[in-house]
């Protein structure tokens, strides 16, 4: 994960969850004895290449020109490339696999140099020495069919992350816990719990009769007389006293849904009183 | 004898969930610490009981002495039957370092006036002021999201 530190402030902050996250923690894992330890992006742009010993190369470009923490972004393209050997030309194939360009193919010539061969190709190096000419799909078509002259592909990922101007410097921190962290919102009852009372006489039959008709359980938790389970909630109804009931509703998401149930269970004792 | 409400409704506890998104620095002398004291002083630090608890936990005895900056939430609390209840009620925030953040509203007046003393005391809890308070946790929820 990537760790910030602000001006200021002590401690530390960290990208926002987002769909790169992941993948960001994948790479610092792998890569970790790569990458800087600490570096200060708001001197200039900070970029990082990994992957030097492995198939795919990794850019990071870390740039400290926002002005708060919620206008942190990141960006990632990922894209494969795939080079054919044709004559005098190298052929490539670049397959966006992640990014704005998603799906996307495009081709490319490039001039092979007089003692260049197969076996001794670095992919990596030789897609770094550039002078590709575009080439328009249908013509490298063809070229591209001959599996033989298939010589092997390599993967760019690339990284841009824009954060606050107020970061002092950025730190790679290694992470394996297998944590996740949930995406930003907004907060949402999960439990209202209320106390009302109810005012009038129910029978004992009619408690009684409701209590074996729904299989509600007598002598609920806590000294209530019922408990009566609902989709919305739990209400308890206490004993009588003095002609009054004290109630409790447990669990509910609104006070709405609680006086929907609790005027129902009024209507419901009334009628059988 | 029809049954009917002797007494309306009252909320004792409110618990309301939600996420910012990000991973978030909850020791002692950290970030989200240090944020809180800047923006929220009238709040209360609770500092974590090592192994036991993993939250970084805020404080306010009262939730009218949230600063809410803004105008059409404080406008609720000046009504006079909400703010009857909203002076006796108090917000926990809890914050994980997962960003996680439990919001928990607890009344006070059970506690103190158990029962019927609650009810004789005029206090009223509406559909409006159980909106107001939720706006008041996702008002503070956005900006420790903007932290």
């Amino acid at each position: 994960m990537i760790r910030q530190y602000h001006t200021g402030v002590n401690g530390w902050t960290s990208l926002k969850n987002s769909i790169h996250n992941v993948r960001i923690k994948d790479i610092v894992n792998k890569y970790f004895e790569e990458l800087p330890k600490k570096f200060d992006p708001s001197v200039a742009v900070q970029s990082f290449n990994v992957g030097s010993e492995s198939d795919e190369t990794i850019s990071f470009h870390i740039l400290g020109n926002v002005d708060s923490r919620q206008e942190e972004n990141c960006h990632r393209s990922e894209e494969l490339l795939k080079v054919w050997n044709f004559k005098g030309f190298w052929i490539w194939q670049v397959t966006c696999e992640f990014g704005e360009c998603y799906g996307e193919e495009s081709y490319y010539k490039q001039k092979k140099e007089v003692n260049e061969v197969v076996s001794n190709i670095d992919i990596k190096k030789l897609w770094d020495k550039g002078n590709l000419i575009k080439m328009h799909d249908e013509d490298a078509y063809g070229v591209l069919r001959r599996d033989v002259n298939f010589v092997g592909s390599t993967k760019k990922t690339s990284i841009v992350i824009n954060v606050s101007q107020d970061i002092r410097f950025i730190e790679f921190v290694k992470d394996s816990k297998n944590d996740n962290v949930q995406e930003n919102t907004i907060p949402r009852p999960v439990n209202i719990c209320y106390t009302g009372r109810l005012k009038g006489k129910i029978k004992q039959e009619v408690i009684d009769k409701i209590v074996r008709k729904r299989l509600l359980k007598r002598k609920g938790p806590c000294g209530s007389e019922m408990h009566i389970d609902t989709y919305m909630g739990v209400v308890q109804i206490f004993g009588n006293n003095c002609n009054f009931r004290r109630i409790t509703c447990k669990a509910f998401v609104s006070k709405k849904q609680a006086d929907c149930v609790i005027e129902y269970l009024c209507r419901t004792v009334s009628s059988r009183s | 004898m029809n049954v009917e409400y002797g007494s309306p409704l009252v909320m004792h506890m409110l618990v309301l969930h939600g996420n910012i998104g990000s991973k978030i620095d909850i020791s002692r002398n950290g970030y989200i610490v240090d944020k809180m004291a800047i923006k929220f002083p009238e709040s209360r630090y609770i500092a974590p009981i090592e192994e036991h608890n993993i939250h970084a936990i805020f404080k306010w005895e009262c939730i009218l002495k949230i600063q809410i900056a803004d105008a059409r939430l404080s406008q609720h609390a000046k009504n006079d039957d909400a703010a009857n209840f909203l002076k006796c009620t108090e917000l926990t925030v809890s914050i994980t370092r997962l960003g996680t953040c439990i919001y928990r509203i607890g009344s006070k007046i059970r506690s103190e006036s158990e029962d019927t003393d609650a009810f004789k005391n005029n206090m009223k809890y509406s559909d409006d002021t159980e909106d107001f308070i939720i706006a008041v946790c996702c008002h503070i929820h956005d900006i420790i999201a903007g932290f």
